[in-house]
């Protein structure tokens, strides 16, 4: 056992973060506006590169220095900010684990230096959780072409994308289900579109949502996209298992985002509550007050360790998709439960957009869906680690 | 580098000690409890096979682990027999050993450590008091000194195996309150050996009637013109305050520790049950409304077993360990009860009968919301020394 940890990580993201304070994170969520500034600042530091391998110019570090680096990032003061981070540098995994080695060279070091900004096309209307009942299909039309035809939805920041990562169905699951000795998944593949080359064949629509107002979000139409097959990211019809890893590091990093966006709520409402005086006293030291922020920073911590946990587990090849998904779990639950007493603490000054706290509060719900809901985070622990029967 | 993962030693202590666990089944516990009787064949066996060496330094013959190794064989004991057979490991590795080799004076270490770990006897830790809980400032049993002794006087309640104990650590008053020079000074702990307290003295234990670890008991304590050397003082006279944290950070991790493993025991209990208990014609495993609970339960153990073992490393290795010792204490002993209470509800009927086991740990499970450390003084502690909030009380 060890739990010694490195910090000069975790120093030098917080250095370039903390110049972007909560008054630049509530005036690019206002605008709902990309925050240049902010990746540009990380791109800088080479942030971007943090778990890329060396050879193609990252800094090679873990998956653990990375998870550091974006609850540091979250806590000063980026809040759910960090998923820009978070994303930009774990997209970089979708090459690593399934890319080519010309697709490593082509890709790999313009991400680590955060010149490449790259979008996930998985979610569609009748497909969310249940990725394997995607609909957008690639017909392979000659030896080297695929027709690709479809809606996405939920595509994050499409308006900036150079890429998109497009998941689609290269044999239908029908096919695939008759045969036992293939999984549902069989079938998927991804490609990797240009949107500089290939935009104008989508009908992108802009949506409306809750908060994370500094990330976009689009539904995509298309139809018959052309594209050869040197465009697939990893196997034709395999596409699963790796993308699979991939958003289960993802649920470690998110618990990560989180666990630093709740620290970054709690450190608000604990300066508020120390200055604002009703009935003559400070109201941190009523225990009304104090203790609902104590609770919520102990589940913040109990969040965060199995965090560590996860990171370390995947560090050392291990399975670690129980310790990711109640690492999540328990980080999204917290993070609600610490934003909203942040906004509690604040009383009615909490409504108020000036004192960020109801931005932190908006914006953290998602995770309780996103990228994979609660329910489905309980009826993994129940199935991979207490041996319960399938629930659904 | 992080890494939880268990040395091959701790995973060899845990298989080790659960054959040991296996010879006492689920019934010999029922028993003990119901009848509050001391579970003296496993003491002995504990102290047979060497368990009471675990901790003691190697220069007095033990084998020189510490509390991460101590940690594991607690949650080793709590998760496969329970609350009492876990609590019992504490008191002697935790509450005797860690107490005297860590404050004794070596004499003291000499005589007491290999007799401790032979099994002769059984240690209580007498901190409570009628009107001084978690207020340990406000403790009234004194110490007067009598030339090169001391006099103990006072009563003391909630003291673990004190009808049991031969020997005891006591917190009493060598100034008083008003006269001590700064507000924490005054308190000194004595080694007490029972049967060395004077021709006068007397300690007389009366055993309460409770609900948790009926097995193991909880006393109202007298003590009356004891008399002990001042050989006996625990670290320095007037500076008991001093080594409290190094003891009750030490008991908090082995609570979290306790709590942990009955979660996971009343859990384990819950599932076998759940997926082999058809209604409706299916096991009631698959219905969401029973396992979803569960899987949360689990979740959250998982999370504060980690702390636990993170803050049980910070102790060893000398890092404060304050913060994730409370932590996990507080999570464990909620995630305890939270899986004891599911477990209530998945047995359905059944758990209210004395033969499924579940209510034991469900009582069991619910002591260490409220001792040794009541949850709001937890909440209190991370609100000032961690979010830096005023004092609210």
């Amino acid at each position: 056992m060890d739990f010694r940890l490195e910090k000069e990580i975790t120093d030098l993201v917080g250095l370039v973060s903390s110049k972007f304070d909560p008054a630049y994170w509530r005036k690019i969520s206002s605008e709902q506006k990309f925050p240049e500034e902010y990746w540009e600042a990380l791109a800088e530091s080479g942030l971007f590169g943090m778990i890329i391998e060396k050879k193609f110019g990252g800094m090679g570090r873990s998956i653990l220095d990375l998870t550091l680096a974006v609850e540091e990032t979250a806590e000063h003061f980026a809040g759910l900010g960090s998923y820009l981070y978070l994303s930009g540098s774990l997209v970089s995994q979708m090459f690593e684990v399934c890319g080519s080695e010309e697709q490593k060279k082509s890709f790999l070091p313009e991400i680590a230096k955060g010149k490449l900004k790259i979008s996930i096309a998985l979610t569609e209307e009748s497909s969310g959780l249940d990725a394997s009942s995607i609909e957008t299909t690639a017909k392979r039309i000659s030896k080297e072409e695929f027709s690709i035809s479809g809606r996405k939805i939920m595509v994050a920041n499409y308006d900036r994308a150079d890429y998109i990562i497009l998941f689609a169905r290269t044999s239908p699951k029908e096919s695939s289900s008759s045969s036992s000795s293939q999984s549902k998944t069989y079938g998927i593949s991804m490609f990797l579109i240009s949107v500089k080359e290939q935009g104008a064949s989508f009908k992108a629509k802009k949506l409306e949502k809750l908060g994370m107002d500094f990330v976009s979000s689009y539904s995509l139409d298309f139809e018959d996209i052309r594209v050869t097959s040197d465009h697939l990211l990893g196997e034709e019809n395999e596409a699963w298992k790796g993308a699979a890893r991939v958003f289960a590091m993802d649920r470690i990093l998110t618990g990560a985002s989180l666990v630093g966006t709740g620290k970054l709520a709690l450190s608000t409402a604990s300066e508020y509550a120390k200055k604002r005086k009703v009935f003559g006293r400070q109201i941190g030291s009523n225990q009304g007050i104090q203790f609902p922020l104590a609770d919520a920073y102990a589940k913040i911590v109990g969040a965060e360790i199995l965090v560590h946990k996860a990171a370390s587990l995947f560090e050392a090849g291990r399975d670690f998709l129980t310790e990711a998904s109640s690492c999540l779990l328990l980080a999204a639950e917290a993070a609600g439960i610490a934003t909203d007493r942040a906004l509690q603490t604040f009383g009615g000054h909490g409504y108020y957009k000036e004192n960020d706290v109801e931005r932190y509060w908006r914006d953290v719900r998602v995770h309780r869906v996103h990228p994979i809901s609660e329910e489905l985070l309980l009826a993994t622990i129940a199935e991979r680690s207490l041996g319960m029967p399938r629930s659904y | 580098m992080i890494d939880f993962e268990e040395t091959d030693e701790q995973k060899l202590l845990r298989s080790s000690l659960s054959s040991l666990l296996s010879s006492f089944g689920d019934e010999y516990w029922r028993q003990k409890d119901e009848k509050a009787e001391f579970p003296r064949e496993y003491f002995d066996s504990l102290a047979k096979n060497g368990w009471f060496n675990l901790n003691v330094p190697e220069e007095y013959g033990g084998t020189g682990l510490g509390l991460s190794e101590t940690t594991i064989a607690i949650h080793e004991a709590a998760r496969t027999s329970g609350m009492a057979a876990a609590d019992l490991i504490m008191a002697i590795c935790v509450f005797a050993i860690h107490t005297i080799k860590s404050f004794a004076r070596e004499e003291l270490k000499r005589r007491y450590l290999r007799e401790i770990a032979s099994g002769k006897h059984v240690m209580s830790f007498c901190l409570t008091e009628p009107s001084a809980g978690v207020n340990t400032l406000d403790i009234s049993t004194t110490a007067v000194r009598d030339g090169k002794e001391f006099v103990i006087n006072g009563q003391k309640i909630w003291i673990t195996l004190a009808h049991e104990a031969t020997i005891m650590s006591v917190v009493a008053r060598t100034t008083p309150k008003e006269k001590a020079a700064k507000r924490t000074g005054g308190l000194t702990i004595f080694f007490v050996d029972k049967s060395k307290i004077g021709p006068d003295g007397e300690i007389r234990a009366k055993r309460i009637d409770d609900i948790s670890m009926r097995a193991l008991g909880s006393n109202e304590v007298f003590f009356r013109d004891v008399r002990v050397p001042e050989e006996n003082i625990l670290g320095e006279e007037g500076r008991g305050w001093d080594l409290l944290p190094k003891l009750l950070n030490a008991e908090r991790i082995s609570t979290a520790a306790m709590s942990i493993g009955v979660g996971e025991l009343s859990l384990s209990k819950a599932c076998s049950y759940a997926k082999q208990r058809s209604v409706f014609g299916r096991p009631i495993g698959s219905n969401q409304a029973i396992q979803f609970p569960l899987a949360r339960a689990k979740a959250e153990l998982e999370s504060a077993w980690a702390l636990a073992q993170k803050a049980a490393w910070q102790f060893d290795n000398q890092i404060d360990c304050s913060v994730a010792a409370n932590v996990a204490a507080y999570l464990g002993a909620r995630a305890a009860f939270l899986a004891a209470d599911r477990a209530m509800q998945t047995f359905g009927g059944l758990s209210f009968a004395k033969t499924s086991d579940i209510e034991r740990h469900w009582r069991d499970s619910r002591l260490f919301r409220t001792g040794p450390v009541p949850e709001e003084m937890v909440l209190s502690f991370l609100g000032q020394h961690v979010l830096g909030l005023p004092r609210s009380y």
